[in-house]
């Protein structure tokens, strides 16, 4: 299948960057692995101040001229440049002059000693849990780790009345249990949790770029030289280290004019 | 409240919810078995990433963070590999 631009990622930036090309008469395609767009906002939102300032990107209607392919994983790029992607039964290849990589983030979970026991999740699957899959969460819950939102996120939880065990970076962190998390140890003193969350931060998933051989997965561009080493391919919002929700729409709706006058200058 | 079979026990969901997410609400959380250390994992970034939540359904190896539940499946603990 060939288009004009191929997004990778139906998130905020994603959303925003599809919204500024659907102003003009390209063909555009966008990809997410997840089943609803919307992203990672879609569990995160919880932690935000105003979520509804954002709601507008993932409630707007996406017209038919753009293919929408949910459910699928871009997987692997073919000689051409031309992008795969899988649903787990089929494999289909999309021709486009340009990709656009809006991954966002992946949790990076703070690990310690019994982190493999069954009860300890990260930050994102509680969210996913609670907010996504409405799952009912037990009465004690132990809170590890250095990430700011899970400071947000503990302090929902307090004041909806559950019982958290709060850590420092200072304590010795440990769980233990037989068959699931029992204890959270805290310099050897031990308090019964029923689940911990653990969260250390995010890092930018980056795999797309680095498929189009750009060099380096952490050798960032300034922000405003969203094109990567590689010509066809351009990054915007979180995965192209922006940190917050706003400059992740301005940073796609950017990247979206900059692809618009590219192809224009080339004629397509 | 619709029910499918997991260790020959009924568990309810909700429409919507993966397989992992409606042991979790039951109070089960070691869904899989590590091969390595021959202990239960369960689901820890229920994002598909981790690969601790490795369960069998029909006699096919799927992660249930990333599988709706259906009504009358029958799923029974999968094995992890090196976690």
């Amino acid at each position: 299948m060939k288009y004009d631009v191929c997004i990778v990622g139906a998130g905020l930036s994603g959303l925003a960057a599809l919204h500024t090309l659907s102003n003009e008469s390209l063909r555009v395609a966008i990809v997410d692995d997840r089943s609803e767009i919307g992203g990672n906002f879609l569990k995160r939102k919880w932690l935000l101040d105003e979520p509804e300032r954002f709601n507008w990107l993932v409630e707007k209607e996406i017209s038919d001229s753009v293919d929408v392919y949910l459910n699928h994983e871009a997987i692997g790029v073919y000689a051409d440049e031309s992008l795969g992607i899988t649903d787990q039964l089929s494999l289909k290849q999309i021709q486009a002059e340009v990709y656009l990589q809006c991954t966002g983030l992946r949790e990076l979970p703070y690990l310690f000693d019994g982190w493999q026991l069954p009860g300890v999740i990260t930050l994102d699957a509680f969210l996913q849990l609670r907010l996504i899959e409405q799952v009912n969460f037990p009465h004690h819950i132990g809170i590890v780790g250095q990430n700011p939102l899970l400071e947000i996120a503990a302090d929902k939880l307090a004041s909806e009345g559950f019982n958290l065990i709060r850590t420092t970076t200072e304590q010795s962190v440990q769980t233990v249990g037989n068959k699931q998390v029992e204890y959270l140890m805290l310099d050897g003193e031990p308090y019964p949790v029923d689940i911990v969350i653990t969260s250390k931060g995010y890092i930018p998933v980056n795999e797309l770029a680095h498929l189009y051989k750009k060099p380096d997965a952490f050798d960032y561009r300034p922000q405003n030289h969203p094109m990567t080493l590689s010509e066809r391919i351009y990054r915007a919002g979180q995965s192209a280290a922006v940190t917050t929700p706003e400059l992740s729409i301005q940073s796609g709706q950017r990247v979206a004019k900059e692809i618009i006058s590219n192809l224009q200058k080339e004629g397509v | 409240m619709a029910t499918f079979k997991f260790e020959e026990k009924d568990i309810p969901y909700q429409v919507g919810q993966s397989i992992a997410g409606a042991l979790f609400d039951s109070g089960i959380y070691g869904i899989s078995h590590s091969k390595q250390s021959k202990k239960l994992r369960g689901a820890f970034c229920m994002n598909g990433d981790c690969c601790g939540c490795y369960v069998k359904v029909s006699d096919v190896q799927v992660l249930a963070c990333r599988t709706p539940a259906t009504k009358s499946i029958t799923v029974k603990r999968g094995g992890t590999g090196e976690i």
